[in-house]
């Protein structure tokens, strides 16, 4: 079948119509729908309604990290496995701590956090300020704070370990970067506690380990 | 200087047009009408750049021109029009050979950008637009001379319907009736239903995921992509009725939503399309308090900082909206609402809603994945993780899903494994991905009106490849058989 057709009908036809279907998209008016009543429930998990940020990983944790076939893809665990000291004492999450550990001694108590966020929160020097600020000393210069810090290797990479301390108690500090979030393990307590558990958290902060499952 | 009627060369046309999308691109960023959600103007990090490498291509393209004899107009025996030559031009084999040389060079700078941005940007950047602009990464050789390079690039809508417009001018012009021919017909009808197949597929496609424990139910889907504002009123004892509104609607700019059966108004005053969210005490000095009265953010004090947009697989942005709910004679509160505030996956995050009471009802607000809701409820009975013996490697994922039809209660069992999807409710769920120690998993549920598109076309071009062979295969045997008694004879009449 052969007829005859003007080439410009033809062109903005054909070329009006693919512009116009191009421009289509979600439609920008609010939608109205009825659903049955919902009423979510918590997450089977051990930190059940768990504030923001208390992430639990249902179960025991983290996916397998192998060669998949293509049509499947592993998502990584957020939550690390690692080794506790025998001397820590779990303690219940709190506003945004993924771990809480205390430990008790004659001087006083330990506290140990292990928090993650998103991004690189500020940059190292924004965060050892942040810490020198709890503890009431001044802001440090990216000098002095690359000064009172050194490179740790865990198990999933290399960490920044910081020793912070003023007249009465000292904090020790460790950020791990992993999977565009940043990870802090966070030690504080009366100097002389901190500096007898320091070997322990050191410890703690080498055993972190992505790969692993989930955490104690 | 050549003369204004010298003939282009294929060569030239191509550098020119390449130009032209440069200058194009470049005049959409100055009077500022490109932007992210657009699909004709990419946005371009350096002006100059483009500029530069757009005069570099013009001036590539022009150098046959100072070669090439000047064609005297008397010579030519036919006057063309105007609407001729654009006929002459969307007929030619040129435009078709130049149409699929800019898709392969499309395709190529698309795969190169896949690796660094993802697969969804990367669609988007180089199949969703008019124009794209490539950019010389930073992390190839001599990028410190090189890195002001902007390539423009014919995309996908500017390829897609010229290629399509070609096939339909050519075909009209060049078919001859007959039954010969079929097959040919055959072949481009097929083509242009693959074509239109991938416009239906970009423009209806819904993405949607689904995350279920073992033991678990749900009956609506999350979208990879979109984010809806959804208020929710909490007062029936039976229903929830929710008004959605999608994301885009204010992330460009300030915006009041509102809706008849709401008695209030959502004034959106602040937007992020990714933010990291923390309490104030653990922020850093330059992060902004945005003055939250009610729900989460007043409750846990949370302060804002922008982050990056991210679209590498397996990784979401977090949005996040500051809006202000306000009535008649006063205000609600200024409430933060964030898609991070409520996950299954990486994470599992848990926050209790944000809700109010206004008039003697219960609303809920919330930002949220887009949710697509189910005729019915699926169920995960079973996930398995197969591997080989004595070995971690992996060799089969299945999950056995319960589905049962929110109208008549009736069940049906399914396994749903890699290459086979289970196809309900105009959806088609995947096996995607799992996790919690192989009691979770995650199904891909794409919505695709036009999928059945390619299997047509592909089934329609087989049939014209095989009528066009065939019927080319019979008449050289025929012609050959009518060949051989002239050569008998021939040979014959010499012995």
């Amino acid at each position: 079948m052969m007829f005859r057709m003007s080439p410009w009908i033809l062109a903005t036809a054909c070329l009006g119509g693919s512009l116009v279907l191009s421009g289509c998209g979600d439609s920008k008016e609010p939608v109205v729908y009825r659903i049955p009543k919902e009423n979510p429930t918590p997450p089977p998990s051990p930190a059940v309604n768990a504030p923001f940020l208390n992430g639990q990983m249902s179960g025991s944790g983290g996916m397998a990290n192998q060669a998949l076939p293509s049509n499947s893809v592993n998502r990584p665990s957020n939550l690390p496995s690692w080794r506790v000291p025998d001397s820590w004492t779990a303690q219940p999450g709190s506003s945004v701590r993924l771990a809480s550990f205390a430990v008790a001694g004659e001087s006083g108590s330990l506290d140990i956090a292990v928090t993650s966020f998103p991004g690189d929160v500020g940059g190292f020097l924004a965060n050892v300020n942040r810490w020198r600020g709890q503890l009431g000393l001044p802001p440090a210069s990216e000098a002095e704070a690359r000064d009172s810090a050194e490179i740790v290797e865990t198990s999933s990479g290399p960490a920044t370990l910081v020793t912070l301390r003023n007249e009465t108690s000292e904090t020790l500090a460790a950020i791990l970067m992993h999977d565009g979030a940043s990870w802090f393990f966070k030690m504080t307590g009366p100097s002389a506690l901190v500096q007898k558990e320091a070997q322990g958290f050191r410890q703690f902060v080498t055993s972190v380990d992505f790969s692993g499952s989930g955490g104690e | 200087m050549p003369s204004s009627t010298s003939r282009l060369s294929l060569y030239t046309a191509a550098f020119w047009t390449f130009a032209g999308c440069g200058a194009a691109t470049a005049v959409g960023n100055l009077l500022k009408i490109a932007h992210p959600q657009g699909w004709i103007f990419p946005q371009v990090d350096n002006l100059a750049g483009l500029l530069a490498t757009s005069t570099l291509l013009f001036a590539l393209g022009s150098i046959p021109l100072l070669f090439a004899p000047p064609v005297d107009p008397r010579a030519e025996k036919k006057r063309k029009t105007a609407g001729s030559r654009l006929w002459g031009f969307l007929t030619s084999l040129r435009l078709t050979v130049f149409l699929l040389g800019a898709s392969t060079l499309l395709i190529l700078f698309g795969t190169l950008d896949q690796v660094h941005d993802g697969i969804y940007l990367t669609q988007q950047r180089y199949f969703e637009h008019v124009f794209a602009v490539w950019a010389y990464p930073a992390q190839w050789l001599a990028s410190a001379q090189l890195g002001w390079i902007r390539l423009p690039i014919p995309a996908g809508y500017f390829i897609g319907p010229l290629l399509l417009l070609n096939l339909f001018c050519a075909h009209f012009r060049y078919y001859r009736h007959g039954w010969r021919k079929i097959g040919i017909a055959l072949i481009h009808g097929g083509l242009v239903v693959l074509l239109i197949g991938q416009f239906v597929a970009q423009i209806a496609q819904e993405d949607n995921f689904l995350w279920l424990s073992e033991g678990e139910s749900s009956n609506y889907l999350e979208s990879f992509h979109v984010d809806e504002l959804v208020v929710i009123d909490k007062s029936d004892p039976e229903f929830d009725q929710v008004v959605s509104w999608p994301v885009s609607l204010f992330q460009r700019r300030q915006t009041t939503l509102r809706h008849p059966s709401l008695p209030f108004t959502i004034d959106v005053v602040g937007f992020l399309p990714n933010a990291v969210i923390m309490p104030k005490a653990q922020a850093p000095e330059n992060a902004v308090d945005p003055g939250i009265t009610q729900g989460i953010g007043a409750e846990r004090q949370f302060v804002l900082m922008r982050a990056p947009l991210t679209f590498a697989d397996g990784e979401r942005n977090r949005t996040t909206a500051i809006v202000d709910v306000n009535v008649e004679n006063g205000s609600l509160g200024r409430w933060l609402v964030s898609n991070i505030f409520r996950q299954k996956a990486p994470m599992s995050i848990f926050s209790p809603p944000q809700s109010f009471e206004y008039r003697g009802k219960t609303y809920e607000i919330a930002l949220r994945f887009k949710r697509s809701y189910l005729p019915g409820t699926i169920k995960l009975l079973d996930f398995e993780h197969d591997r080989y013996p004595g070995t971690e490697i992996p060799f089969n994922f299945s999950s056995q899903v319960e589905i049962t039809d929110q109208k008549s209660g009736a069940k049906r069992s399914t396994l749903i494994y890699m290459n086979h999807p289970l196809r309900y409710a105009d959806y088609t769920f995947y096996q995607a991905s799992f996790g919690n120690n192989d009691t979770s998993s995650m199904f891909q549920v794409v919505k695709n009106p036009g999928r059945w598109l390619p299997y047509v076309a592909c089934a329609v071009m087989t049939l014209g490849l095989i009528l066009q062979f065939g019927v080319g295969l019979f008449r050289f045997a025929d012609r050959r058989r009518a060949a051989r008694p002239q050569t008998e004879t021939t040979e014959a009449s010499a012995t």
